[in-house]
């Protein structure tokens, strides 16, 4: 086992979701984690678990990681989101204009007398 | 928000902010100001990590998540957005609107909100953000000054069938949301997807590759990435996210 993973295996309590918070405010520690990914992650405090699963890289695997932390955190639940996505709603037709009424017919003109 | 120094009565504002897809490394440092100074933040992210990250920034941040609701009529949500983010700006606030991807791409509140504050003579702007089509063209490797790109909801292209140029890029949105109604995808996506499918198919032929994508929101994550043909018999049923692609030749 290398260092960092003996490091990690410790019970932890940090969170993936608050390592991404972190790299979003801290530009030298983003850096890092671009060059160290695994490293930067151990520092943190994140399980070797965890670590595997940033590292594998699989989106469905991150999520549902984050979402578990989410769920296990009753401040954090109420954050959880549901994708709000565009929904197609063309503009309902116009009502068509009401057709005039048929002028009346003109009268028929009389035939010229003899 | 009352303007102690002037005694005038206070003038609200509006920005329109994308939160990007990977809210910890796209946000920009403009969108990220906006919302560490404004009076109110109201959003709408498609991620708890970005929630988590807009509600860090502005400790009264809401979200717009409220307005929404099971078979209610999305034009109402709409309007009924827009109306808060108005009325919020016309009583006085600096109000910081943040949507996830790109503000004004599949967003319209964003728009017309911009709209209606101007027309009321206060000031609104929308900032330019990372969307979803930014993350597909470095994903994907795809140039859209190649070949072209069309680009449609997808409910849209299937519905209205507009003309296509079958050598320019095609992206269509929301391919997992196909002729859905109430915001959340049900068993006939599937059956509308195959249709889709066998639309394109008359476009392309049926050897042409086509991608579903979903851009990452983690860092470190990579996109969610199905290739398949357009005659392959066995068609995923796309997640809610994903967008379509067929690459320009």
């Amino acid at each position: 086992m290398v260092a960092a993973e003996a490091m990690a295996a410790t019970t932890t309590t940090a969170r993936v979701s608050d390592f991404f918070l972190r790299l979003g405010d801290e530009p030298e520690l983003l850096a890092e984690h671009i060059r160290d990914p695994e490293g930067t992650m151990a520092a943190a405090g994140l399980s070797s678990e965890q670590i595997r699963t940033v590292l594998a890289g699989d989106l469905e695997g991150v999520r549902s990681a984050v979402d578990e932390e989410f769920a296990a955190d009753p401040v954090r639940r109420r954050l959880i989101v549901t994708p709000r996505m565009v929904i197609h709603t063309p503009k309902p037709e116009p009502e068509p204009e009401p057709e005039p009424p048929e002028p009346p017919e003109p009268p028929e003109p009389e035939p010229p007398k003899p | 928000m009352a303007d102690a120094r002037s005694g005038r009565a206070p003038r609200g504002s509006l920005v329109v902010v994308g939160t990007g897809i990977d809210v910890t490394t796209q946000l920009t440092p403009g969108a990220r100001a906006a919302i560490e100074n404004a009076d109110e933040v109201l959003y709408l992210v498609a991620d708890s990590v970005a929630a988590l990250r807009i509600a860090a920034l502005s400790p009264r941040a809401r979200s717009f998540d409220e307005f929404y609701g099971p078979g209610k009529d999305r034009r109402q949500t709409y309007a009924e957005i827009v109306d808060e983010i108005v009325a919020r700006v016309l009583a006085g606030a600096h109000v910081c609107a943040a949507l996830y991807g790109h503000p004004g791409v599949f967003a319209y509140p964003g728009h017309e909100a911009v709209a209606r504050v101007r027309t009321a003579g206060l000031p609104a702007r929308m900032l330019p953000a990372v969307s979803a089509l930014d993350c597909l063209v470095a994903d994907l490797g795809l140039d859209p000054g190649r070949t072209g790109i069309q680009s449609y909801e997808a409910t849209y292209f299937f519905d209205r069938r507009p003309p296509v140029d079958p050598d320019a890029a095609l992206v269509l949105w929301q391919v997992g949301m196909i002729g859905e109604a109430g915001g959340a995808a049900t068993p006939a996506v599937k059956p509308r997807f195959r249709l889709l499918v066998e639309r394109l198919r008359e476009l392309y032929g049926e050897t042409r590759e086509v991608v579903l994508y979903e851009a990452s929101p983690y860092p470190g994550a990579q996109a969610a990435v199905t290739r398949l043909r357009l005659g392959d018999g066995d068609l995923p049923t796309p997640s809610v996210l994903a967008t379509l692609c067929i690459n320009g030749r």
